[in-house]
């Protein structure tokens, strides 16, 4: 019998950790690779993982829809990544207070494995900081972490026909800067997106 | 497919790295706990009592039993104060003095023992905040037989997720020991959860209403509130839950 996300979050609202600590483990890894994917390293990533949390409990009156816990999650890590040294400053003494992160240990493989995955991430996102960042947030969401638009839309605060034409001008602009470099036309990713409606 | 944009495959965090994680997030956000004995000094043994859930939420850890997802229902929390994390806290709940008017604001009817008084009033949710949907009841008493907290939520728990709990109780169970003691018993033909947890104390649950919206009552003795509480013996708290079943409870 598993709680729903509406449950467990109504739960946090009043002030439940355990409760907010099961959204946690419920929506950690994407949240953690949304950051990863915008970073590019996997030991920032993770301790902006702890700031978007902090950041969701700090603001845990807020009312949600049943299905936009994840959504609203979203947006938090997108805030919380644009203006990441003040989201820093504002959880620093709690960051200081907290036990330090026990990385595992990489065999040889994973570790070559994980320096390559956070070079392509970070090509990724040299590519994308050509587009205006409103754009570079709908981009990755979207076509990165898939979200639907109407998820997307909730997580930045806007009209889904704004995040249907800033997805449409990202995509038109890097085809422009691909048809500059040389580079053939084709899809913006190389990452399915999700059919969206 | 010819993009030059290619993110990386979604990482994984392992277990282990995830309840690191989820560890160092609730050690961050839990409210450090404040010793029963320095809390009684400041407030006044009574004013701990009266209370009850409100002030514990603000100093204290929720208590919770980890098992199947089981959860004790939202506190309260004080008005005025400010979180962990300097957040302000909002309050959620509002205290009645009558069992009608705990009615007037919960989806359930509210059962109290018979012949004793809550010493703080009963603390019901105030109407739009989240522990409204739920609805959630708690009251304090004393008695010869210790201090106790009674609560009493809309619950979809049945009597198969009692035994569940149980089962599952005898591993990291409430006030985080290791080594409690469960047993369902049967109490005026109703089920009932007995756990008893050589750090948290005793604490007794059972539903009523197997229908569209039971209610689970819950009957706590902790050991620290007050400081050095009297726990009783299974029989006399059972003795208090019988009281509780047999008027409908």
């Amino acid at each position: 019998m598993q709680a729903s996300d509406a449950d467990l979050w109504v739960r946090s609202r009043a002030g439940d950790a355990d409760a907010f600590g099961l959204l946690f483990e419920r929506h950690a890894k994407p949240i953690y690779n949304y950051c990863f994917r915008r970073i590019g390293d996997r030991e920032s990533a993770r301790e902006m993982l702890q700031v978007v949390f902090l950041e969701a409990w700090r603001r845990r009156n807020k009312e949600l829809p049943p299905d936009k816990v994840l959504p609203w999650l979203y947006g938090i890590a997108t805030n919380v990544l644009r203006n990441q040294r003040r989201s820093e400053r504002r959880f620093a003494a709690t960051l200081r207070r907290l036990p330090a992160a026990q990385v595992e240990p990489d065999f040889a493989d994973s570790a070559a494995e994980h320096l390559d995955y956070e070079r392509q991430a970070q090509t990724a996102m040299s590519r994308l900081r050509a587009l205006p960042k409103r754009e570079q947030d709908v981009f990755v969401l979207c076509v990165a972490m898939e979200l639907p638009y109407d998820d997307a839309a909730f997580a930045l605060g806007v009209p889904i026909g704004t995040v249907r034409s800033r997805l449409s001008s990202a995509r038109a602009r890097l085809r422009e800067l691909d048809s500059a470099s040389g580079h053939e036309q084709g899809d913006s990713t190389n990452v399915q997106e999700a059919h969206q409606p | 497919m010819t993009d030059r944009i290619s993110f990386p495959p979604l990482l994984d965090l392992s277990p282990g790295e995830l309840q690191m994680e989820r560890e160092r997030l609730l050690s961050a956000i839990t409210p450090r706990v404040m010793p029963p004995s320095v809390l009684a000094r400041v407030l006044g043994r009574r004013a701990l009592l009266a209370g009850g859930v409100a002030v514990a939420v603000a100093v204290a850890l929720p208590i919770a039993l980890e098992n199947g997802g089981h959860h004790s229902p939202p506190r309260s929390s004080v008005p005025g104060r400010r979180g962990p994390l300097g957040e302000k806290l909002v309050p959620t709940s509002v205290s009645v003095s009558t069992v009608e008017e705990a009615d007037a604001r919960l989806p359930f009817k509210a059962v109290l023992p018979s012949d004793a008084t809550p010493t703080g009033g009963i603390q019901v949710p105030i109407a739009g905040q989240p522990t409204d949907a739920s609805g959630w009841l708690t009251a304090t008493f004393d008695s010869a037989d210790g201090s106790y907290l009674l609560s009493q939520y809309s619950s979809d728990a049945t009597v198969a997720t009692l035994q569940q709990w149980a089962a599952g109780s005898a591993e990291g169970c409430i006030g985080g020991a290791n080594n409690c003691t469960t047993e369902v018993v049967t109490e005026d033909g109703v089920h009932v959860l007995v756990v008893e947890s050589p750090v948290f104390g005793l604490r007794l649950q059972w539903i009523r209403g197997d229908g569209a919206s039971p209610v689970m009552t819950e009957l706590d003795w902790r050991r620290d509130m007050p400081a050095n509480n009297v726990i009783p013996s299974h029989e006399a708290a059972l003795a208090i839950a019988g009281d509780i079943i047999r008027q409908g409870g």
